[in-house]
């Protein structure tokens, strides 16, 4: 163990923080899940590309400034206490975009990372399908050959895509195989979804914002330039996302740190609630909990820049944020009391929070991988 | 920057687990349970332990020490946790040999070889383990450490805990005095940060002794370790012992490099660490059925000490306190 800070990793939090101070849009922005206040956040996130902000942690060739993990994971705490919401961009810069560097070609790297960085195309992931959640594999839209176009073409419906309703681009998994052959017969696309053969649909969430999107292929095509990894091999490309998903890349222990210290403040901030055992107690089991997912991050990190593939460990971490962020904002709304029925950015958080469990493969399913690849019980 | 152990650390960790596989089976903790069993302090084990250099891990290697930090005692006593080792681990390694390493003269030589048994407690306990064999009591509380020999105390009856092969007596009386330049605040600190050491030792190995009953253990046909809600129970107990270990690691390095907020991360180091072995005992019972609710399953063996640990150097709900009052109140820790 050697938990001393580099002296560059306290430069580049001063200059994160300097920056992040005279830079920062009026806050709070409105919601990135609604048709108003998408624009609006589209243009504090190109600022922030603008300033070399944006993907700290790619090459600079892309927008980013070659920092390490230990640096992200700082850009993330300084963005974060700052009171920024989660960005536009997240689910191109952070799913799709380490499938990218992995599995990539030098061209779809050149032509889709800058883009994504920079908020000229919003990618939203396409995964789900009305009769494949949990059991993605047995998803059953199809792509089918088209010689003559050299590409494929896209039939079915995938749905609950985030941002779906405001992005110009999907990542997503179609059948190029049989049924039967489940995980082997699929294939990563990325799909332009500003053609003809492709129908959005707006879905709204449990907060009311239409966060959500059902998206219609009829026909729709994509190049061959456009398969991510091998044909056939989509399975393996998007449980490489799946890992990224599911720990740090998406979930960042500064943006549960930041949510606890706001917590703190606001019992702090309550006259006759803040020497409440009860409430004390929760509001610091809410603050051991994001530390001790920093302190866990830190463990996955070290050993990530050790060369160590994040596996079935990511799962540990998807259940534990997602579990801490339910309590979090289960514990605000006891502090507000009277209040908690007011449609307030706690009672936001809240509901999203819910969504925690479900999302990035259920905790359900979380917890089978943890029994199965970690403790190594049988299958059946 | 690396949060992981050292490969020292990992090696020291592996030739421990190599001594105590063969010295310390769940039959030599058992036997500490029968009443008229002599203090572990006299057993192979004990020596066995001492030849390996356990004890002196915080004592400088000009005094026969072992020359670690606090990180290498957490290293060290989570494994002694995976055994369920007997004995005053705390006293002797985290309080006692530091203590008499400020004496004058040869105790802490003699503590290390044997000759003098050491114990510790918190100031007003009231009792202290092997207190009729240990011939150095020492007090901790916020300033200087107090020492007392045994001619100077009356020890009393035996203090049944729940785990059987803890030895307290209660102790009265004795002409304590401080122990110039001693930092009572760090013996604590220690202390609590032993403790929770250990009960992340101990829900590590409920953990796996679970895993490999629920795949021999069949019903309906099949190894119940198939079944999801048995799965989901383990899958749980790892997740908090994962969360709870990075946690201990972290307040082991901060009360070796004096960090000021060690106090506020052993307490939360204990809290976690509780959490996570009350976990691990519950699910590991749960998933044993009736065999582990049995006296002559082991298992009784690692949760009672689970429970004893409990209370041990402060209980939980004082390290909670202490953790709401640092975080909420800024209160110094």
């Amino acid at each position: 163990m050697d938990l001393t800070e580099r002296p560059q990793d306290a430069r580049f939090r001063r200059e994160a923080r300097e920056w992040l101070a005279e830079n920062s849009p009026p806050l709070p922005l409105p919601s990135g899940d609604s048709a108003t206040g998408v624009p609006v956040n589209l243009e504090w996130e190109r600022q922030l590309f603008d300033g070399g902000w944006a993907v700290v942690s790619w090459p600079e060739r892309y927008g980013g400034r070659d920092a390490d993990l230990w640096q992200w994971l700082i850009f993330e705490e300084e963005f974060y206490a700052a009171g920024l919401p989660q960005r536009v961009a997240q689910n191109g810069i952070s799913l799709l975009a380490p499938a990218l560097f992995e599995f990539g070609t030098e061209s779809q790297r050149e032509r889709y990372l800058r883009r994504m960085a920079s908020v000229a195309d919003i990618w939203c992931q396409g995964w789900s399908e009305p009769e494949a959640g949990s059991d993605l594999a047995s998803l059953r839209s199809t792509a089918v050959r088209d010689d003559a176009a050299g590409g494929w073409r896209l039939h079915g419906q995938k749905c609950w895509s985030t941002r779906g309703a405001y992005s110009s681009h999907m990542f997503g998994l179609f059948r190029t195989g049989t049924q039967q052959e489940r995980h082997a017969g699929l294939t990563y696309f990325l799909i332009d979804l500003r053609q003809p053969g492709v129908s959005v649909h707006p879905v709204a969430r449990l907060d009311g914002d239409d966060g959500f999107a059902d998206v219609f292929f009829d026909g729709a095509l994509v190049l061959d330039e456009d398969v991510l990894g091998a044909v056939g091999g989509g399975w393996q490309v998007a449980m490489a996302t799946a890992g990224s998903e599911r720990s740090l890349s998406l979930r960042s222990p500064g943006r549960f740190l930041a949510s606890a210290d706001r917590l703190v403040k606001t019992l702090q901030a309550e006259p006759g609630k803040s020497s409440d055992p009860r409430l004390r107690a929760a509001v610091a089991d809410s603050w051991m909990a994001a530390q001790a997912y920093a302190l866990s991050t830190n463990v996955l990190v070290s050993g990530i820049l050790d060369g160590a593939q994040v596996g079935a460990e990511a799962s540990l971490s998807k259940v534990f944020w997602s579990e801490l962020d339910v309590a979090l904002n289960e514990t605000a709304l006891q502090v507000l009391g009277d209040d908690a029925d007011l449609d307030s950015p706690w009672m936001r958080g809240y509901e999203f929070s819910l969504s925690g469990p479900i999302y990035a493969g259920t905790n359900e399913i979380q917890r089978n991988i943890i029994a199965e690849r970690l403790l190594g019980l049988p299958r059946r | 920057m690396d949060s992981r152990l050292t490969s020292e650390q990992l090696e020291m960790r592996r030739a421990l687990r190599e001594v105590l596989t063969d010295a310390c089976p769940p039959s030599v903790v058992r036997a500490q349970w029968n009443p008229d069993a002599p203090s572990v302090v006299t057993t192979k084990l004990w020596q066995r332990l001492r030849e390996l250099g356990l004890f002196g891990v915080l004592a400088s290697q000009e005094i026969g020490g072992m020359g670690g930090n606090e990180v290498d005692l957490a290293v060290l006593l989570a494994e002694c946790g995976r055994f369920a080792v007997p004995g005053p681990l705390i006293e002797t390694m985290a309080v006692g040999v530091p203590a008499a390493a400020e004496l004058p003269g040869e105790t802490v030589a003699d503590v290390l070889s044997g000759a003098l048994v050491v114990t510790a407690a918190p100031a007003g306990a009231g009792w202290f383990a092997e207190a009729d064999t240990a011939a150095l009591f020492v007090q901790v509380s916020g300033g200087e450490l107090a020492m007392a020999e045994a001619e100077d105390v009356r020890v009393g009856a035996r203090r049944e805990t729940i785990d059987r092969s803890v030895r307290h007596f209660e102790v009265t009386g004795g002409a304590w005095r401080a122990i110039a330049g001693s930092d009572g605040e760090r013996a604590g600190n220690r202390a609590t940060l032993a403790v929770a050491a250990q009960l992340i030792g101990l829900a590590d190995r409920m953990i796996s002794m679970t895993v490999d009953y629920v795949q021999v253990r069949a019903q309906f046909g099949k190894a119940i370790g198939t079944q999801q809600a048995v799965k989901h129970h383990l899958a749980t107990a790892l997740i908090a012992l994962e969360h709870a270990r990075p946690v201990v690691y972290r307040a082991a390095y901060s009360v070796a490099f004096a960090e000021p907020n060690a106090r506020r991360d052993v307490s939360f180091a204990k809290v976690y660490a509780h959490r996570s072995a009350a976990l691990a005992a519950r699910v590991a019972l749960q998933c044993h059925g009736a065999i582990g609710y049995s006296w002559e399953h082991d298992l009784n063996l690692w949760m009672k000490r689970v429970w004893a640990l409990a209370p041990a150097w402060g209980t939980v709900a004082a390290h909670e306190a202490v953790v709401a009052a640092a975080v909420l109140d800024g209160a110094p820790s």
